[in-house]
């Protein structure tokens, strides 16, 4: 009885000290978290989501079906994809198809840097290759980019922001960072759904390194 | 049967049960911890993933993320020099229980949401040891479990820099730790050397 009293207040201890040495080592770790952001945009989220259920409860007549279903998207990549436009639009941003992605890039308007694209990926995962000349934003160190990105935007007709593709919320954490916090108009900005990995399936051109690096590889795709 | 435990009871006096288990699980809580520590926003996307913690607490989300890889690296390093030794153990049993428990409950959940064979699931399940097969991730726990264990029950404290921190409270039997005993025993006869003393002094 002694030994397990003795053994729960040394966990409390641990505990209590753990707890000390990690928001220390925390606030001291130049890559530490801000314990105060809102990183993944919940209560946005949880607003809309309180929102639409009150907008689809006075929308949807007993007996009548839910107004989504059945629709029909232009995500022919397939129904996850689908989803992910869907919860794009829920946030109300603008979800644009691979094929419209290749088209903004090709349009001679991107390489005077009017269609600009942002990569909302980590260094690791930019310098592996992204669309050339596109800026990165990786929105968890927003102030360690937010700058060129904001200078280019600003004078940009259309932004095309994008991440990995399918699941990952980068692009769109970083769009509704660019529209919110940096008060960029919604009409401009766009979410690549597909992303980089539907880029890469359809072996485009992608850069390596840094912006403008030079080090352009592939390009023999279906541009 | 008590042969057995006879033959238990003297290997873990050896302490090498002990340090072996304390070696292991140390390194790997301090490299692991390291890992998701230098870099916690990895980490804090990994976690939300099992969505254990609802949108609206997000606070709690980011100070998982910011806390638990340090409170890993502090086990790691008692372990290894041998502090609060049970504390410690008691510690990470539960972190092994909850983590083991998340991630066969996310297995799970991917098993029967696609057609594929339990083994065939992998997924980046937070550890700090990148993607790993669900077959190869609960034995791994199961094995640290187990070492926790060991370092929870082992009556030895050998090569220990300071196994307990928690001086002995008045309900605490001294007859439980030698060490103790013979204080109380040295203490008993100080004072009675000290009143001899005294006697004799105002005799004198």
């Amino acid at each position: 009885m002694a030994e397990a009293k003795r053994t729960f207040v040394e966990f409390v201890l641990v505990s209590v000290v753990g707890l000390a040495v990690g928001l220390t080592a925390n606030a001291v770790n130049g890559r530490g978290l801000s314990l105060g952001k809102d990183y993944f945009r919940d209560e946005l989220r949880s607003q809309l989501r309180e929102k639409n259920r009150a907008q689809h409860s006075s929308d949807t007549r007993p007996g009548q079906p839910d107004g989504h279903a059945g629709k029909a998207g232009p995500f022919d990549e397939g129904a996850a994809l689908e989803a992910v436009a869907e919860r794009l639009r829920e946030l109300q941003l603008q979800p644009i198809t691979h094929e419209e992605t290749v088209e903004i890039y090709g349009d001679p308007l991107c390489a005077q840097g009017v269609y600009i694209f942002v990569d909302a990926r980590d260094d690791e995962l930019y310098g592996e290759g992204h669309i050339p000349g596109a800026y990165q934003l990786d929105h968890y160190r927003i102030e360690d980019y937010i700058g060129p990105v904001l200078e280019a935007c600003r004078g940009a007709e259309k932004v095309v922001v994008y991440c990995h593709g399918g699941d990952c919320e980068d692009s769109e954490l970083a769009a509704l960072y660019l529209r919110d916090d940096c008060g960029l108009s919604p009409s401009i900005l766009f979410v690549n759904v597909g992303g980089i990995e539907a880029w890469k399936k359809h072996d485009l051109e992608i850069e390596k390194g840094k912006r403008l690096s030079g080090e352009i590889v592939g390009g023999s795709g279906d541009e | 049967m008590s042969e057995r435990r006879g033959r238990l009871r003297r290997l873990d006096q050896t302490g090498i049960p002990l340090l072996v288990a304390r070696l292991v699980m140390g390194g790997l809580f301090i490299w692991m911890g390291l890992v998701k520590g230098l870099d916690p926003v990895d980490f804090m996307k990994l976690i939300r993933e099992y969505q254990m913690v609802p949108d609206e607490a997000w606070r709690l989300l980011n100070l998982m993320a910011a806390v638990l890889p340090w409170v890993e690296v502090l086990c790691g390093v008692l372990l290894v020099t041998g502090v609060a030794l049970r504390g410690t153990a008691f510690m990470i049993l539960l972190m092994l229980t909850g983590f083991t428990i998340v991630v066969t409950m996310r297995a799970i959940g991917i098993y029967t949401a696609k057609d594929i064979a339990f083994c065939a699931i992998k997924f980046d399940c937070g550890c700090g040891a990148g993607v790993v097969y669900i077959c190869h991730k609960i034995p791994e726990n199961i094995g640290l479990l187990l070492m926790s264990l060991v370092v929870l029950l082992s009556r030895s404290r050998r090569f220990c820099l300071r196994p307990e921190v928690i001086p002995l409270g008045r309900g605490l039997q001294p007859a439980a730790v030698p060490a103790i005993a013979e204080s109380a025993e040295l203490l008993k006869a100080s004072a009675g050397h000290k009143s001899d003393g005294t006697e004799r002094f105002r005799r004198e």
